[in-house]
């Protein structure tokens, strides 16, 4: 893996589709997201808009499909969501909560 | 391996009196078996009076399914902050109870309303009081939401709750003040009798050279009887595997039991008391008239494997090895529990640190018993701090082979295999990760570093994270452990945690000195303290 493939890995794309990393433990309670990773010991609880993309990532759903799910469910603009979405898709990349499907699983 | 006393009711092998009433009595080796045998027995809401000269009381970190469980935010934020929450494991509660946190168990199951711990009398009253103070204050630090200190008096009376439930600790000669009226658990270990002063510098040990008893067995049952506690279910440990008592005291287990039920014959008085005139420092003076009356003893009752062993040691201390090893040879044929890794001092002496001692107690059981692979131990551990890698893992091996299969081989095995640069078969001594229990705990954490270490080399760099997360759930943070997971992470291109780690290890680098001498400090509620 190269410095590019890195980069193109910290932004996510359209098509992608991404699942929460199996060391993550969550459940929803007062209607939003509640993650301890397990590797670090880190507890964090997420807002509304953050719990929503979170139940999205099931590995099933592309991130465009998120943002369309997100689009019904909050009175935002389109690019704005876009943008959170990726930034906060990022992140949790970064921070190995979560993990990209591969295509071989995609087919 | 496991002594042969489990949790098994004494009261069928003991026939009970008409005094004892239907007493049961559980005689165990591991004091977390008491937890097992309460919550089978199906106690709620019990006061438990602990006669021990160890609290007996860690805390035991959420699982973070158990966590995700709690009902609301709060609460499960407000677990967060009481707990020291970095120390997750994949275990669940009943797998991680060890003999220095069942009662916290025995508490959060309900099985315990009160807890009463009694500690020994020692003629220092000042230095005592100050080492039950700092045991309670080191709890209450670790998790001030859950135990709170509200009274200390210099008469050495502590009170507490925990959970909101009540604990006092009280030196023994006090506790007749605060009988109960209800029936209670009653909870001993056999080191109370020889473990006086909790300030020692051998504590939390005896004096393993020299034990002796500041309070004998008859003298304990005869204040309990005039105490009026009322109890039916008695709980006794021996704690021999940890070497908190000797295993030449292990018929003080019996004495006691037999004590409880019932008045002893006068024969059975003639060889106990024989027995711990062994642990007198008047008649040390004088061994050949101990050796002749344990002689005269074992003539009639030559099954008492107890009279034997210790015939065996006394004959050892005399130099007399042909006569030593043959009473040794008898005694573990009527009793093999004698043939233990803890049947000598060494392996206690060597947790104390009296290194030289220890190696002189080795030697000596060796020429009792040459054969016994659990002996060689120590040598395994000599070549180690020598260096002799490649001597150290033939002899690793050869232990293996012998079924010896102890943590502390496979790791010394691995470790110099590591030296030698022989990864795989580093990779192969580790074998599965040990078990934890209170003792096993620093053998997990020497287990993880190496075998993260290992795998590095192997390039293994999954394996490797996992082990070094593993440390971090243990409660390990050290620099040079977030260094390697810097390094790690570096190697992954992971440049986020990578920056963090490396953060974390220079911000610990730097405060690590600060942090030293930087305890919480807990706090008393009562004006009285």
């Amino acid at each position: 893996m190269g410095f590019k493939d890195l980069l193109v890995r910290s932004v996510p794309k359209a098509s992608e589709r991404y699942e929460r990393a199996p060391h993550v433990k969550w459940r929803f309670l007062e209607g939003r997201a509640v993650l301890i990773d397990t590797n670090e010991g880190l507890f964090m609880h997420l807002n509304d808009v953050a719990s929503c993309i979170w139940q999205g990532l099931d590995g099933q759903k592309s991130v465009d499909q998120i943002i369309s799910d997100l689009d019904n469910a909050f009175d935002a603009p389109a690019h704005r969501l876009r943008k959170d979405l990726l930034r906060f898709l990022r992140r949790l990349s970064l921070m190995e909560l979560i993990r990209r499907v591969e295509s071989s699983r995609e087919s | 391996m496991m002594m042969a006393h489990r949790a098994e009711p004494l009261s069928q092998e003991l026939e009970p009196t008409a005094g004892s009433g239907s007493l049961t009595i559980c005689v165990v080796e591991d004091h977390d078996e008491a937890y097992h045998a309460w919550k089978k027995a199906g106690f709620q809401n019990k006061i438990l009076v602990h006669f021990d000269a160890h609290i007996d009381f860690a805390w035991i970190a959420p699982t973070p399914e158990a966590l995700l469980e709690k009902p609301s935010l709060s609460e499960m934020m407000s677990t967060l902050q009481r707990t020291p929450f970095w120390r997750l494991s994949e275990k669940t509660e009943e797998e991680r109870t060890h003999l220095g946190n069942y009662i916290h168990q025995a508490i959060r199951a309900n099985i315990v309303r009160e807890f009463v711990w009694v500690y020994p009398d020692d003629p220092d009253l000042t230095n005592q009081t100050r080492a039950v103070r700092s045991t309670l204050e080191a709890i209450a630090a670790a998790a001030p939401g859950l135990f709170r200190l509200i009274q200390a008096s210099d008469a050495g009376y502590f009170e507490g709750r925990i959970y909101g439930r009540r604990l006092l600790a009280i030196p023994y000669s006090a506790y007749q003040a605060y009988v109960p009226q209800e029936e209670v658990l009653l909870d001993i270990d056999l080191d109370f009798f020889i473990i006086q002063s909790l300030y020692s510098r051998h504590y939390p040990y005896a004096d393993v050279r020299t034990p002796c008893f500041w309070l004998s067995p008859a003298e304990f049952v005869s204040y309990l009887h005039a105490s009026g506690l009322r109890y039916k279910f008695v709980t006794l440990a021996y704690s021999v595997e940890e070497g908190y008592t000797p295993l030449r005291l292990k018929f003080l287990g019996m004495e006691l039991a037999k004590r409880l039920l019932r008045s002893l014959s006068e024969d059975e008085e003639c060889r106990f008391e024989a027995l711990r005139d062994l642990f007198r420092l008047s008649t040390r003076k004088d061994p050949e008239s101990e050796v002749r009356r344990l002689e005269e003893l074992i003539e009639v009752h030559p099954n008492d494997a107890a009279l034997r062993f210790n015939l065996a040691m006394l004959l050892l201390e005399g130099n007399d090895i042909p006569g030593a090893a043959a009473q040794y040879r008898k005694a573990i044929e009527a009793d093999p529990t004698y043939r233990t890794r803890y049947n000598h001092a060494g392996p206690a002496l060597l947790n104390v640190g009296l290194r030289r001692a220890a190696q002189a107690s080795y030697e000596r059981m060796k020429q009792l018993d040459p054969h016994n692979p659990y002996y060689r131990l120590f040598e395994l551990g000599t070549l180690i701090s020598e260096k002799a890698w490649a001597r150290a893992i033939l002899l690793g091996r050869e232990l293996l082979k012998d079924g010896v299969d102890h943590p502390v081989v496979r790791g010394r095995l691995a470790e110099s295999c590591l030296h030698l640069r022989r990864y795989h078969e580093a990779w192969d001594a580790l074998g599965p990760e040990p078990s934890g229990s209170a003792d096993t705990a620093w053998y997990q954490a020497r287990y993880l570093w190496l075998k993260a270490r290992v795998a590095e080399a192997l390039n293994r760099r999954e394996d490797a994270l996992a082990c070094y997360h593993k440390l971090i759930r243990h409660g390990e943070h050290s620099p040079s452990l977030h260094r390697a997971l810097a390094r790690l992470y570096l190697r992954k291109r992971n440049f986020f945690k990578a920056r963090r780690h490396l953060a974390k290890a220079m911000r610990l680098a730097i405060l690590g000195r600060v942090l030293r001498w930087w305890r919480p400090k807990a706090t008393w509620d009562s004006k009285t303290s």
